[in-house]
C-alpha cells in the first residue's frame, strides 16, 4: 500500500482513510502487508500483527522522498527520485517472484545501503547527495514485524 | 534504535542544531525538494519549517543530526546487510 498515514491509520485516494486500528485493521488478517506510508509500523503495524496479520513491512518514521521539481514532469528520469523508489519497490516485487519477507526486506535494505553509498561518492549529483540524509532516515526505520520466514 | 527527542531537548541544544541544520540546507541544490508526509517542500520552505522549529522543521533537524551523528559514529560504514 502506497498513500499518506500516521500511527493509527493509512489513507488512500484523497486522504481517506482507508484502515484505522481499532477500526477495520482486521481487514490485513492472513495477509503480508508492505505499507510505503508514515510511521505506520509504529502503531497499527503492530496492531495488525497482533490481531492476526501475518507479516508487516513498513516505516516506524516518517517516510521521505527526495525528488528534483526540475524532473516533475519526466518522473521516470528524475536520478533522485528513482534511488528512494527503486529499493522501496523491490520489497512487493521480490515478494512476488516468491521471496520471503526476510529475503525481501534484505534485498530492500542493501539496495537502498547500495544507493547511500553512491549518493555519498563524488559519482552523484550534488542533488543525490543532498537527499542522501533522507535515504538514511528510510533505511533506518523501515522495519518487519510478524513471520518474516513466510512467502506468498 | 538512538533517539533523541526534540520535543523534549534544552532549548539552547536546539537552538545549535537548527544553526548547523539551515548552514547544511542553505548550501544544498536549489534543484531538490523532499515530499514528508502528504507535503512537498523546497529548500526555502525546508529553511522555513527548521527556523520555526514546527513539526516539519524538526522532522528535518532529526534527519539532518541523526544522519551527522550515524557519520561521526562510523555506523553508517558498519552497515552490512
Amino acid at each position: 500500500m502506497n498513500g499518506h498515514g500516521n500511527e493509527n491509520c493509512i489513507a488512500g485516494d484523497k486522504d481517506k482513510i482507508i484502515l484505522e486500528s481499532g477500526v477495520n485493521e482486521t481487514l490485513l488478517n492472513d495477509k503480508i502487508v508492505y505499507v510505503r506510508s508514515c510511521n505506520v509500523a509504529a502503531g497499527l503495524g503492530v496492531i495488525c500483527v497482533r490481531n492476526g496479520t501475518i507479516a508487516f513491512i513498513g516505516y516506524v518514521k516518517k517516510y521521505s522522498l527526495g525528488y528534483t521539481p526540475s524532473s516533475m514532469f519526466h518522473p521516470l528520469k528524475d536520478k533522485v527520485a528513482k534511488l528512494f523508489l527503486e529499493p522501496s519497490n523491490l520489497i512487493p516485487i521480490s515478494l512476488i517472484k516468491g521471496n520471503s519477507v526476510k529475503d525481501s526486506y534484505r534485498k530492500s535494505q542493501a539496495a537502498l545501503l547500495k544507493n547511500f553509498i553512491f549518493m555519498l561518492s563524488t559519482r552523484a549529483t550534488k542533488e543525490q547527495r543532498d537527499a542522501a540524509p533522507s535515504l538514511w532516515r528510510n533505511r533506518k526505520y523501515q522495519v518487519v514485524l510478524g513471520n518474516e520466514n513466510v512467502t506468498m | 534504535m538512538d533517539e533523541l527527542n526534540l520535543h523534549d531537548i534544552d532549548p539552547e541544544l536546539l537552538e545549535e542544531m537548527k544553526k548547523i541544520v539551515v548552514a547544511r540546507i542553505r548550501t544544498s541544490s536549489d534543484d531538490l525538494a523532499i515530499t514528508i508526509g502528504d507535503k512537498n517542500y523546497n529548500k526555502e520552505q525546508i529553511l522555513e519549517s527548521v527556523e520555526k522549529g514546527d513539526e516539519i522543521g524538526l522532522e528535518i533537524i532529526d534527519t539532518q543530526m541523526e544522519f551527522l551523528r550515524d557519520m561521526a559514529s562510523g555506523r553508517i560504514y558498519q552497515e552490512n546487510v
